[in-house]
């Protein structure tokens, strides 16, 4: 999903992008928390998600 | 009677208002009195609707005196998170005043409190926003733990455990996103009910994350917690069955050793151990269980979250982004940067979960596992975690809770015993999606074997005689 962890520079293109007038000072705050997640999402690939099964989109993806 | 009354429970004494051998106002002058005693050291409550409450109480007085019938939860004084709305109070979040509400109705789980005969006696303390760990607030200061005041009581319903725990109310109502009513009632030595997703509407409660939020109550027993539960789920059923003498002969619990077992401090797992001992002496079955990929639901839980806060404080961080703690503004702000590839591989990853999960019970009736990975950290120790110069508080504190989040099931956390003499920590009991009574009916047969429950924080045990205050703030 993602190459690499994100950089500053990064966010400021991204916030750009999504017209998100953060200074960089509040970018540099989120970072680490960013970065954090990035990783937690790249740990979801190792697991065996079928991509026909249920939990495919437009499957039943549980409200609980 | 002050102190005993106290620490009597909520059931005793809507059973003693009942009867008329003391009446609701008494009760509530009681705990008041303690509030105004207490309270200045452990700042559990935001705002105490002294006045209101002790209306409330002479309206029910004079009903029961006029032969009105008592509810269930009859004169007993509840504190609700400052999360929840309650009619005529301001409603904080625990965030800037910038951000606080004042509603005109109760939140329907509120409604049927005072229906039940409960009496609201303030709004307490919490996380910013719900979101967070630890109660160090910078808006209306931290909660401390009665047990140590230079601790953190767990949060994000810190201050409604620590208000229970010193005996500042007989019950509260705290709130769930990744495990904020059994943290902190684990680590107060109270109890916690993370009920059925859904059991309790959540009309009224200011959101952390829709779909993983949940009301639950905050009481000092097990039979407390299910009186209260049941109130604000349903209505008026009565409580489960008392426990017998082998009271969990043929009852299957599974303890899934791996991730939720591993890393413990010493001093959580040795009360933790101790605990199944009491259960398989209760006549339960203990087995080891597997439940595989576990380990997976802190990131699956984490970019769910992430992305449902930032979308319910989207406007308030675009235009008053300094009325947030740096903390908690940093936590939110990350859900701007989730791609939605990420979140939707954690949508999927959560149904994968919750079927993992729901398997599990194929073979048991119950879960247990600890509460927490150790006790309360201190409050010095919580700050240097939120400016970045230690790792992360809500990581290792949710770590063990917030799987039931994802997939929705009922988890109670029962006291069970102290870290190093003097901290409390807590045993987790999960059950299937509707099987709260089942969690309950383990629980209260575990409750009935052990003693930690009657325990009470030293510093607390001194009955106060101060006049009741007037209704009162503190921001």
């Amino acid at each position: 999903m993602f190459e690499r962890e994100p950089t500053i520079e990064d966010l400021v293109g991204i916030a750009r992008a999504l017209a998100l007038e953060f200074p960089r000072a509040r970018l540099e705050a989120a970072l680490p928390e960013v970065r954090r997640l990035w990783a937690q999402a790249e740990q979801l690939r190792a697991l065996p998600l079928d991509e026909t099964g249920p939990e495919a989109p437009g499957g039943a993806v549980s409200g609980a | 009677m002050g102190v005993e009354l106290a620490f009597a429970g909520a059931a005793e004494i809507a059973r003693r208002v009942a009867a008329g051998e003391v009446t609701a106002r008494a009760v509530t002058e009681t705990f008041l009195a303690r509030i105004t005693s207490l309270d200045r050291r452990i700042n559990s409550f935001i705002t105490v609707l002294a006045d209101r409450a002790l209306e409330d109480a002479g309206k029910l007085d004079a009903a029961r005196r006029g032969g009105a019938p008592a509810g269930p939860l009859a004169g007993v004084p509840i504190a609700i998170k400052d999360l929840v709305d309650v009619a005529g109070a301001p409603t904080t979040g625990g965030g800037h005043p910038r951000f606080t509400r004042h509603p005109r109705a109760d939140a329907p789980l509120v409604a049927r409190i005072r229906a039940a005969g409960g009496i609201v006696i303030g709004k307490t303390n919490l996380h910013e926003f719900a979101y967070g760990v630890t109660n160090v607030n910078r808006h209306h200061g931290a909660t401390h733990n009665p047990w140590d005041l230079d601790r953190i009581p767990g949060g994000s319903s810190g201050g409604s455990a620590a208000a229970v725990a010193a005996g500042m109310c007989a019950a509260a109502v705290g709130t769930d996103t990744g495990g904020s009513v059994r943290i902190p009632a684990a680590l107060c030595g109270v109890v916690g009910l993370k009920p059925t997703f859904g059991a309790v509407p959540l009309e009224g409660v200011f959101p952390l994350g829709w779909s993983l939020d949940h009301a639950g109550p905050i009481a000092r027993s097990v039979a407390d917690a299910a009186l209260l539960h049941r109130v604000m789920a349903d209505g008026l059923r009565p409580p489960p069955r008392a426990a017998g003498a082998q009271p969990l002969a043929g009852t299957r619990i599974g303890v899934p050793r791996s991730f939720f077992w591993e890393d413990l401090a010493g001093e959580a797992r040795g009360p933790a151990e101790a605990a199944l001992e009491v259960l398989r002496g209760l006549g339960a079955s203990v087995c080891e269980i597997e439940i595989p990929w576990a380990a997976h639901c802190g990131a699956t839980s984490a970019l769910i979250l992430a992305v449902e806060a930032v979308s319910v404080h989207t406007q308030g961080l675009r235009a008053h982004p300094e009325a947030f703690g740096d903390e908690v503004r940093s936590r939110l702000d990350r859900g701007f940067f989730v791609p939605g590839t990420a979140l939707l591989r954690a949508q999927r990853a959560r149904a994968f979960l919750t079927r993992t999960f729901e398997a599990a019970f194929g073979s048991v009736d119950v879960l247990v596992t600890p509460t927490t990975l150790a006790a309360a950290a201190t409050i010095v120790d919580a700050e240097r975690a939120a400016a970045g110069a230690a790792p992360s508080l809500s990581l290792s504190l949710t770590r063990l809770t917030n799987p039931f989040n994802l997939t929705g099931q009922p988890a109670l956390s029962v006291p069970c015993g102290l870290a190093v003499g003097r901290l409390p920590v807590g045993l987790q009991i999960i059950g299937r999606c509707g099987g709260e009574a089942r969690v309950l009916e383990v629980g209260a047969a575990y409750e009935a074997a052990t003693e930690w429950h009657r325990l009470h924080p030293p510093a607390t045990a001194a009955a106060p005689a101060s006049p009741v205050a007037g209704e009162s703030a503190r921001e």
